[in-house]
């Protein structure tokens, strides 16, 4: 079984940088953890499932579209429950929804996966991720480091 | 139901690159009015080349498509060595070709398996087919990642690469580095070819009277080698062009519902780019597996039919697979990994094969290699023509079908295509006539 993290997103527009971000401080703070594999997504979204192992752990952080509470953290645990999908979407509208379902339909999910989300105040293209979502991202790093020293064998994080 | 009138509109339409609608109109059972309607805005990509450096485009234009980047820094980067004089060649040419491998592959394949493939299987999305073709969807998935993959390995990253510059690249790869692809290129190949035989295996519609002598299909032509950087510009109908020519010939319009400008040649000379025609103008520089592959799913030499345009994508992925195989094994790593491109005043052109058809280039570059002025035409904007032609055809000799039927056939017209949208969009030009007093 290995922990997989994975961040989405864009290190170019706004709060959408969420995922990469995260990812940059786990990989300072587990750099010596060989079983925790870090790495972010910024394209070709569509085969994540070919990342991982049906033992796996994975988590995958990325923005949500901004709502009324920025910073929002959401965990969902797509191990249990599909999640809804765009449909007949054009290739600009392909997101992790998409990419978990497809996995989730050639037979590739692995033991546990949960999406992490954070609601975005803005993605605007150059400008720096918004103060909430700073805020937001040393709590999901909290999180995910709890989490990825003694991770739960399925359900929602501590 | 057979259709004396008919007001079909399709505000959004799906499973294509970027955002358009599609309105047909039949009065007295003949169509009256067909429209592809652009409504992506604008993007102003050639406005925002202007008073840039001479090495900016590869970066800039880079960025028009997520789906097709390496078109974008190929045209650019050919169009300005041209005018420099400067021809790039040996393993640095060989990796461009193998970048832009990289890039079909992609393309091709998330258009076929996840964009195309739910027209003739009557489902919405990619996700559906993959419930019922798992082993399939799995390997197709992995040929796509295969494709990206040599764009991350050989242009730095699987979208948007940035280790490509003019004259070269930024940093060659070791062959240690070109040969872990391997496996995976092996692996590509077979699934390529299941993939081949699995479209092919699809009930393509046709379009009645749709002949090879009454379209032209226009594509790159090289003398040794299946087209993606080079060539001279040719049609099946006797075009044959240096790509400065052709560039004094295209005409793009305007037309009041698109935001991508309408691509003629010559004013009025309707054609059409892209897979079709570069199997057409092309088919004896393939490799003979892949020739033998096309007979046995029944692609001829010169196949017409829009709908059957996803077995030729097919069959170029095969192709794309084994070319990245045949140059991976033949490289050596160059000693430098570009050769100097100076900034030369002038016009340089250049037209490359984009996954969806030719991608032309034109840069006006004054005396401080400054770029002056910039021209962009994509293949969507050179098929649009060509898919109203079709959408209008299809329609005229399919009035037998409900309208929900109707609606998504046409709809299935436009995707034979693959349109790249928002590539098209930022051809529109803005000016302002203040002559007259006004502001």
């Amino acid at each position: 079984m290995t922990s997989i993290v994975i961040g989405v997103g864009n290190r170019d527009r706004g709060d959408d940088a969420v995922g990469p971000i995260v990812c940059d401080r786990l990989h300072a703070q587990l750099e010596a953890d060989t079983a925790v594999q870090v790495f972010v997504c910024e394209g070709s979204i569509l085969d994540l499932a070919l990342h991982w192992g049906p033992d796996d752990h994975v988590v995958i952080v990325d923005a949500m579209q901004p709502g009324t509470a920025p910073g929002h953290v959401v965990t969902f645990d797509a191990t249990i429950e599909p999640l809804p999908t765009p449909g007949a979407v054009s290739t600009h509208e392909i997101d992790v929804s998409v990419a978990i379902e497809l996995a989730r339909a050639i037979g590739r999910m692995p033991s546990r996966l949960l999406l992490v989300g954070v609601e975005a105040a803005q993605t605007e293209w150059g400008t720096p991720p918004s103060a909430p979502i700073d805020a937001a991202i040393d709590t999901v790093v909290d999180l995910l480091v709890a989490d990825l020293v003694a991770p739960r064998p399925s359900g929602a994080l501590r | 139901m057979t259709h004396k009138s008919l007001d079909l509109h399709v505000p959004t339409l799906t499973r294509v690159e970027g955002e358009g609608a599609m309105h047909v109109v039949v009065r007295d059972g003949v169509v009256d009015d067909v429209q592809l309607e652009i409504y992506e805005p604008p993007r102003m990509f050639e406005a925002f080349l202007r008073g840039r450096a001479h090495h900016e485009p590869v970066d800039i234009t880079a960025r028009i498509c997520g789906i097709c980047p390496v078109a974008y820094q190929m045209s650019a980067a050919h169009a300005i060595e041209r005018l420099a004089g400067v021809t790039v060649d040996g393993p640095i040419r060989d990796l461009r070709r193998l970048l832009y491998c990289g890039e079909w592959i992609e393309s091709h394949v998330l258009h076929m398996a996840f964009l195309h493939a739910p027209d003739f299987l009557g489902v919405d999305s990619g996700i559906t087919i993959a419930r019922d073709e798992p082993e399939l969807m799995t390997e197709v998935l992995h040929l796509k990642k295969t494709g990206n993959r040599i764009m991350e390995v050989v242009g730095g990253r699987p979208i948007h690469p940035v280790n490509v510059r003019l004259g070269g690249f930024y940093r060659a790869p070791t062959r240690r580095e070109l040969g872990a692809l391997v496996a995976d290129l092996e692996r590509a190949h077979a699934a390529a070819v299941a993939l081949v035989r699995w479209v092919a295996g699809f009930e393509f519609p046709s379009i009645p009277d749709r002949l090879a002598e009454h379209t032209e299909f226009v594509s790159l032509r090289h003398p040794h080698e299946y087209p993606l950087n080079e060539g001279r510009i040719v049609s099946n109908l006797g075009l044959d062009l240096d790509v400065v020519e052709y560039g004094t010939r295209l005409r793009e319009i305007h037309v009041e519902h698109s935001t991508a400008l309408h691509a003629t040649l010559d004013g009025d000379r309707r054609y059409q780019v892209g897979p079709l025609a570069r199997w057409m103008n092309n088919v004896d520089l393939l490799t003979d597996s892949v020739r033998d592959l096309a007979a046995e799913v029944g692609i001829g030499e010169a196949e017409t039919n829009p709908f059957r345009s996803i077995v030729v994508r097919g069959l170029e992925t095969v192709w794309a697979v084994e070319e990245a195989l045949r140059i991976i094994d033949g490289y050596v790593p160059p000693p430098e990994p570009a050769v100097a491109v100076p900034p030369v005043a002038g016009v340089g052109a250049a037209a490359t094969e984009a996954p969806r058809g030719l991608l032309y280039h034109r840069y006006e570059l004054d005396d401080a290699g400054i770029i002056a002025d910039a021209v962009i035409v994509p293949p969507t904007s050179q098929n649009q023509i060509a898919i109203e032609a079709d959408l209008r055809d299809f329609v005229q000799s399919h009035l037998d079908l409900d309208d929900h039927a109707l609606g998504h056939r046409c709809e299935q017209v436009i995707r034979n295509y693959d349109p790249c949208i928002s590539c098209a969009t930022h051809f529109l030009r803005f000016s302002s006539d203040r002559t007259g007093g006004g502001r």
